[in-house]
């Protein structure tokens, strides 16, 4: 038994890019279905991304804020993890709300391709759907990779999804990977009190990072009673049948940890999609291939959000999610500066927008920087902040921002004034001449930029 | 002498009698949960012998309900001084250490009351290797789910907790009121009180919450007020077990895969694996 329906959008997939294109088209007055394979709205996200992760980066925040975790102290995780399930549960609330009025319909099921037109969707107990629509978004988002040759058990060892799941605090944790993810799990854990042992391949993580930024961090982390085993091989992992996970590394050290963490990248969701039958496939890597507009190679098939790639961020998402439907609808898109900023929730924040120092060297011949430090800030002291700093990036002659680069607390919100200093093409000097609110983080902005203003007008007095 | 409860339960229908008797029972007495025999041996020998493998008495704790819902106890209780709170087998074990485990453990075997209904020995292991697969299963479809695995398998272990305790009783009042039941009075008794008094045993152990949940509404999740997830793979990891033994069909699932967003093919990648997850549970057991 089966029932069709036609609509002018279709939408697979309810995280940040699917109820972003959801709520654009509805408003836009197109009829529009948003298909979720899970019985809850709002993706990996609301439910086992940024959304949970970040609420226990607050509370871990919160505990160095006091002071930190005490030496035979334990933190109750049960709270945590109970403080963390209501954000989850009030933020899928708040989606679902907003998806409902918009107008946009949601039908839960699992949706895959019939042909470049048709969804069909189907799930347990209910008559097989099938939509018909004019355009269909894919935002089926992604989830935790699963390395051959680590054994992921979820029970032991967990990726980034399952760890969100775990009942109690592990006093030993070793993490592995490189990136965003590891990078804030690895001080998440380290702030809590949990020992940290975090492994990867390469010499520094988060390598799309400043150095000076990421030395910053792993002080802080160090700080903390964490480990970073940079340039290293894992051998072999395993579980030793009674309470550790062993770890083996290329050079014959041994790890013996309560638990272990993977946390080497992601994988796009689309094998379950049929794609085939809609004239698609994916690429080397797995991805999606669209154009600038976020159109598959197929017309009337977008796809936005992790399916199709990095940046893979829940904000960049959201645009695109807004963007493809905004083209397929024939509406205005206004072309926007490349000015995404990066944000890593770890302990202590970071961030990012524009290019870092040895980029602008690379391509501009130089560059000068300025750099405040947070403890020499009012705020800083005030907040008993004893790490953290601002580079603010400007071109050779010290005049145009090109970039910024934050470590410390509030850099994820921090970062959104050097966003707007790229977009408005603001000079250096917007920074000095204007009042900033006193005492605040913030004022960092006018520090840096104070310094970039004294080599700029040392460099004249020497070529005068 | 006989009790008062006991000449009125006379006067009733056979199963009215064993009802009202055990309600009385139940109200009156702390619950007791004995060890079967045969596991009691096996703490003993394991715990007695210095040269054994501590990987052999953690197997053991995860596949006796009675030694895991025991240790978990203990291991909560003030004794220990845990600096916080014991909520699966694994923790306990890293909380521990090897060698308190060991004592703790022997401690239990030494002291606690081995299962005395001899008539209903063969039911009680039949149970317990029946809960031994159904966290098996437990464990399987929360590790698909990318869920928690330890508490999904803590509560496929003890969801029958309740029916060797009410089997115990039966067998208390059968000897004090010289009573004998019907095997089917025995499964009414057992269908009417193995889940409120599996609930209350450990909840009064102070076992974790989702275990409560469990132990009270894997017959029914849809009741569950809390841990709705852990009940419905509880409930889930019951029925499959029984499917193991030919004794469900697996008919009316699809609320159940709805409320865990399971679909038809994640269910037949957990019947692909069945066999496997019966060998092993029964290799263990």
């Amino acid at each position: 038994m089966s029932e069709t329906r036609t609509c002018d959008v279709a939408i697979l997939g309810s995280g940040p890019g699917g109820h972003s294109a959801a709520i654009e088209a509805a408003r836009a007055g197109a009829r529009t279905i948003l298909v979720e394979r899970d019985s809850r709205v709002g993706g990996e996200c609301v439910h086992r991304g940024t959304i949970p992760s970040k609420t226990l980066h607050e509370r871990a925040q919160a505990l160095l804020r006091t002071g930190g975790v005490k030496a035979g102290e334990r933190v109750p995780i049960d709270a945590l993890m109970r403080r963390k399930d209501e954000v989850v549960s009030r933020n899928e609330e708040l989606v679902a709300a907003q998806v409902a009025n918009s107008g946009a319909e949601v039908v839960f099921g699992h949706g895959r391709f019939v042909s470049a037109h048709e969804i069909e969707v189907r799930a347990p107990g209910r008559p097989t759907l099938n939509i018909v629509a004019k355009h269909i978004v894919i935002a089926t988002g992604s989830r935790p990779r699963k390395p051959g040759d680590l054994p992921i058990d979820h029970e032991h060892v967990f990726d980034s999804d399952s760890v969100l799941a775990m009942t109690w605090l592990p006093e030993s944790i070793t993490v592995f990977g490189g990136g965003v993810i590891a990078s804030e799990f690895a001080s998440i854990f380290a702030a809590l009190g949990s020992r940290v042992s975090w492994i990867d391949r390469s010499a520094r993580p988060l390598g799309f990072l400043d150095e000076e930024i990421v030395e910053t961090f792993l002080k802080n982390f160090r700080a903390m009673g964490g480990t970073w085993c940079g340039g290293r091989q894992v051998k072999q992992v395993q579980w030793d049948g009674v309470s550790r996970v062993i770890t083996e590394l290329d050079d014959g050290t041994i790890i013996p940890t309560e638990q272990a963490l993977v946390a080497l990248g992601r994988v796009a969701n689309v094998e379950r999609l049929n794609l085939p039958a809609a004239g698609l496939g994916t690429s080397a890597r797995g991805h999606i291939e669209v154009d600038a507009t976020l159109c598959t190679k197929v017309p009337g098939i977008y796809a936005v959000g992790d399916v199709i790639g990095p940046p893979a961020l829940a904000a960049s998402s959201m645009e695109q999610g807004r963007r493809a439907v905004r083209h397929m609808l024939g509406l205005e898109t206004h072309t926007s500066v490349d000015a995404t900023p990066s944000g890593i929730y770890a302990l202590p924040e970071m961030a990012c927008v524009g290019i870092d120092e040895a980029t602008a060297r690379t391509r501009f011949g130089g560059a000068v920087v300025g750099v405040a430090n947070f403890a020499d800030l009012a705020r800083g002291r005030i907040n008993g902040v004893r790490d953290g700093k601002l580079k603010l990036v400007a071109d050779p002659l010290g005049q145009r921002v090109l970039g910024a680069q934050i470590v410390g607390e509030s850099a994820t919100e921090l970062i959104h004034i050097a966003q707007m200093a790229l977009i408005g093409n603001l000079n250096i000097d917007a920074f000095v001449d204007h009042v900033f609110n006193f005492p605040t983080f913030a004022e960092a902005y006018r520090l840096a930029a104070l310094e970039i203003v004294a080599v700029r007008s040392k460099s004249l007095r020497l070529s005068a | 002498m006989e009790s008062p409860i006991a000449k009125t339960a006379q006067g009733s229908a056979p199963g009215a009698a064993l009802e009202v008797l055990l309600a009385a029972h139940f109200a009156d007495q702390a619950l007791e949960l004995p060890l079967l025999p045969t596991y009691a041996t096996q703490v003993v020998a394991l715990c007695s012998d210095p040269s054994s493998d501590a990987r052999a008495l953690a197997q053991l704790l995860q596949r006796d309900p009675a030694l895991a819902a025991h240790v978990l106890a203990i291991a909560n209780s003030a004794a220990l001084g845990a600096r916080e709170p014991i909520v699966s087998l694994q923790q306990a074990v890293a909380r521990m250490g090897a060698r308190t485990l060991a004592n703790v453990a022997l401690s239990i075997a030494v002291k606690t009351k081995v299962f005395s209904a001899g008539k209903h020995l063969e039911r009680v292991q039949k149970l317990w290797k029946h809960s031994s697969l159904s966290a098996a299963f437990a464990r399987e479809i929360a590790r698909s789910r990318r869920r928690n695995v330890e508490s999904a398998f803590l509560c496929g272990l003890l969801h029958e907790v309740g029916a060797p305790v009410v089997l115990q009783a039966v067998e208390v009042i059968q000897a004090k009121c010289k009573l004998e039941f019907a095997a089917e009075e025995l499964d009414l008794a057992i269908a009417h009180f193995h889940t409120e008094v599996g609930e209350r045993l450990v909840r009064s152990w102070a076992l974790p919450e989702w275990t409560h949940a469990a132990a009270r509404y894997h017959h029914a999740p849809h009741e569950a007020p809390a841990f709705s997830d852990e009940v419905y793979t509880t409930h889930l990891a019951d029925r499959l077990a029984l499917n193991c033994h030919g004794e469900d069909e697996l008919a009316g699932l699809d609320p159940v895969l709805s409320a865990l967003c399971m679909y038809e093919e994640d269910l037949a990648a957990l019947h692909e694996q069945s066999e496997n997850i019966r060998a092993l549970a029964e290799v263990m057991s």
